[in-house]
């Protein structure tokens, strides 16, 4: 979860909008989250396939955690 | 788009200050959202026209002052990005050694005033260089970069009374991106167009299509050249859109999604693209070659950014009076 400079540190991811296997552009919205001041979508800042999305929709994570793998079709995330 | 000719040359040199400014700016969006340069940032993704088209009609002594959101004003007047990435980073080796960063970007030997973040804090800085340059007799202009929001500001009305009284050679340059941060223009304006505003102070006021970077370029030369002639301000009301949030934390909501829509397939170095193929002034191929070379410069500015060094505290100390003035 990317500091998104919105002075908050707890952050809910509430939908995704790109399910694994799925290509991802950099720059392409790849899920909805909120904070206490707005929803909004976040941006993919990697390009690639989502492998693994992290955490499951309507989770509260903290900025810095990992919230999805995005790589190469194929590749192995860590488990 | 204007129906004048113009050289390639001319033309492709605004194409590519254009698409300079637009991939700087999303270059550091990305640095941002990866974690890389912390802080905020106010952006102008899709007002670039505003900024080339009217510095192009401006000679090199000539000054600007600019805002909150300067980079698109600093890259068309000159600066080098290799300069203003570094002082994003806050290192000495940035336009402003590290100490500006994003919203007091700036270099005087370039004729960027220093960004001034207040808004309508640039209106009397650029009236008074105007003053300056008229008392000593100098044929130089000041352009003063505003956003809409700026024109309600009290500073607003004094300093164009007195550009306007004192026929200074200034030029008052409203961005009207349609919001003052989220509020609409027209929920704080009576006026149906910015530019009314000049009739108050009996200066030409126009109404410019921002989004088209010949039309702001040749409402700028008449504007410049009478200012330079001794006769005057003109106040120009460039209408454009901000593609982005009006800072990165603003994910930009107010902005319907229609009108976000409509906008995109306004901004203006798309339009200018198809302007330049159409009238046979580049191949799509040299466009693709110019969007590489500026990917090329930019990603040299973020590596040597990166590898500079941060000022010292004890540099805290150094430039806080000019000397020899």
């Amino acid at each position: 979860m990317p500091d998104i400079g919105t002075a908050v540190e707890q952050i809910t991811v509430l939908k995704w909008l790109k399910q694994e296997g799925q290509p991802v552009k950099r720059g392409e919205p790849l899920c909805e989250i909120q904070t206490d001041k707005a929803a909004m979508e976040l941006e993919s800042v990697a390009q690639g396939v989502l492998l693994k999305q992290v955490v499951a929709e309507n989770t509260e994570v903290t900025v810095g955690d990992v919230i999805a793998y995005v790589g190469e079709y194929g590749e192995s995330v860590p488990q | 788009m204007a129906e004048k000719k113009y050289s390639n040359e001319f033309l492709l040199g605004l194409y590519r200050k254009m698409v300079l400014i637009r991939h700087f700016e999303e270059r550091v969006k990305f640095l941002f959202l990866e974690g890389i340069m912390p802080g905020t940032i106010h952006q102008c993704q899709g007002q670039e026209a505003t900024a080339v088209g009217l510095c192009a009609a401006l000679n090199d002594d000539d000054v600007i002052t600019s805002t909150h959101r300067p980079h698109g004003h600093c890259i068309a007047k000159g600066l080098p990005v290799n300069d203003m990435m570094a002082e994003l980073f806050g290192k000495t080796t940035g336009c402003c050694k590290g100490k500006g960063g994003s919203m007091h970007m700036g270099d005087i030997s370039r004729g960027i005033v220093p960004a001034i973040a207040i808004v309508g804090g640039g209106i009397p800085v650029a009236t008074g260089c105007a003053l300056a340059f008229k008392m000593r007799k100098e044929r130089r202009v000041a352009v003063c970069f505003m956003g809409d929001g700026a024109t309600n500001e009290g500073v607003f009305h004094e300093s164009l009374t007195m550009g306007a009284i004192w026929k200074l050679p200034v030029i008052y340059a409203i961005e009207n991106n349609l919001y003052g941060a989220s509020t609409p223009v027209k929920m704080v304006n009576m006026v149906k167009h910015l530019s009314e505003k000049a009739n108050t102070y009996a200066m030409p006021g126009l109404t410019i299509d921002g989004n088209d970077p010949l039309a702001v370029y040749e409402a700028a030369k008449t504007a410049v050249g009478s200012a330079r002639e001794g006769e005057g301000p003109s106040l120009l009301e460039l209408v454009t859109y901000r593609i982005t949030g009006h800072s990165r934390r603003d994910p930009a909501l107010y902005q319907p999604a229609e009108e976000k829509k409509a906008a995109k397939a306004n901004e203006p170095i798309g339009r200018f693209a198809k302007y330049l193929l159409a009238e046979k002034a580049a191949e799509q191929s040299e466009l693709d070659r110019i969007a590489g070379e500026v990917d090329a410069e930019i990603e040299e500015a973020v590596k040597l950014a990166m590898a500079a060094p941060l000022p010292k505290p004890e540099d805290a100390l150094e430039d806080l009076f000019v000397e020899g003035v």
